[in-house]
């Protein structure tokens, strides 16, 4: 787990795209503050502290799209392929990079309440008021901006159950594997069986030899659920003719 | 190695082995290994938008060398590749298969695969059509290249299957 966090954040920091997103959140604090400021008209005071740090949970919809990049990205430049090919564990995959998202989109939230009450001291400090640093309602503010950015990057990742076992799920869906110890099955609730299915199409297909001699479709002629497991399981496909 | 597609353009090529490496649990310096090895150190430091096809390839197969694999199966890796690629890929292939590795590729360049393998497997509509060393399929007095294509499309246009000429294409259905 940590070599696929350190492997995530390695990904995030090779390219341009993410840096270049939560550069745009200071930016987005700093133009909303300044215009809460300007338009306001008479001098801000205290009480308004909090509604001029409020700018910073704007930016939570920068994380928001940074997150959705997470995984969008990898399947729009295919890398997808290797990640999952060099980690088979999708949900290993998807828990590290919520992780590093998250962390990620909420450091850019810390970043941008930092800009954020630079900008609004200044501005206060600008128009001749005094600004206090222990307003509990901007902390509060803050605090909640903060964990706003965090969480919307992590809704961005799109966190979902992936299947841990693909393929044992596939084998078994093909009555390969056997029954699912660790998730059983509620009693009356069959598995679907498919490849019962596969079979009654089959001997529901098998024409009987025309006129002509001839068999139409048919597996050899020979489809029996022993017989079909057992191609699948040697030659990879149900309908392999020796012939 | 899969077709030269899954790489993130505004990503470094040494960063994407890296990146790779990494999740992969191999040691960093196995990157520049792989680099030197497929001769893409000069551009290791470049943004892959900007690589040619070839550059492509060969990170590709520098990404498919990181972990030292014995078997390498590689799906038609002389694509876009210029003739100095092809043999330097040619060189490098037979240096692995050299090394005891066993190197598949698929590939529907016929003559490069007569001047590369030892040993080919036609497959044509599902069937395995022949599996055998290179010089059986020879000819005497043709050269190997043409007895190659001469036996590829022998065995794929089978008088069993007189539906691969035949089939009309969607030119004449329209």
């Amino acid at each position: 787990m940590p070599a696929l966090i350190a492997a995530e954040f390695l990904k995030l920091r090779t390219i341009r795209s993410p840096w270049l997103m939560l550069g745009a959140a200071p930016l987005i604090v700093v133009a909303g503050i300044s215009g809460f400021v300007v338009s306001n008209g008479h001098t801000p005071h205290e009480a308004q502290q909090g509604s001029a740090l409020g700018h910073v949970g704007l930016t939570s919809v920068i994380t928001l799209m940074f997150g959705i990049l997470a995984v969008a990205s990898e399947y729009r430049h295919k890398t997808i392929t290797d990640t999952y090919l060099s980690t088979p564990r999708r949900d290993r995959v998807i828990q590290s990079k919520l992780v590093v998202y998250t962390l990620v989109g909420g450091l850019s939230g810390v970043l941008a309440s930092a800009v954020g009450l630079a900008t609004a001291a200044a501005w206060w400090a600008g128009k001749g008021a005094s600004f206090s640093w222990s307003d509990a309602r901007m902390w509060q503010t803050i605090g909640g901006s903060i964990a706003w950015n965090a969480g919307f990057a992590a809704i961005g990742v799109g966190p979902r159950r992936a299947d841990p076992q693909p393929r044992r799920r596939h084998r078994r869906r093909l009555g390969l594997a056997g029954p699912d110890r660790r998730n059983p099955q509620p009693a009356g609730r069959q598995q679907p069986r498919p490849l019962a299915a596969v079979q009654r199409r089959t001997r529901a297909r098998r024409v009987r030899p025309s006129r002509a001699g001839r068999p139409a479709v048919s597996l050899g002629g020979r489809a029996g659920p022993g017989r079909v497991r057992g191609r699948i399981r040697r030659h990879g496909r149900r309908d392999h003719d020796p012939a | 190695m899969l077709e030269a597609t899954g790489f993130h353009p505004g990503r470094r090529g040494r960063d994407h082995l890296r990146i790779l490496a990494r999740s992969s649990g191999l040691p960093a310096r196995r990157v520049d290994e792989v680099l030197d090895r497929v001769e893409l150190s000069p551009a290791a430091g470049r943004r892959v938008g900007g690589y040619s096809m070839g550059m492509r390839q060969r990170l590709g197969l520098a990404a498919a060398l990181l972990g030292k694999p014995q078997v390498l199966i590689l799906d038609e890796p002389a694509n876009g590749l210029d003739p100095a690629g092809m043999a330097s890929l040619r060189l490098l292939l037979r240096e692995l298969a050299g090394e005891g590795r066993t190197v598949l590729i698929s590939s529907h360049v016929l003559s490069e695969i007569a001047q590369t393998v030892d040993r080919v497997v036609i497959i044509s509509a599902g069937r395995l059509r022949f599996a055998g060393p290179l010089s059986q399929l020879a000819r005497p007095g043709v050269q190997q290249a043409a007895s190659l294509e001469d036996a590829f499309l022998r065995l794929t246009t089978d008088v069993g299957q007189p539906d691969v000429t035949a089939r009309p294409t969607s030119a004449d259905t329209r």
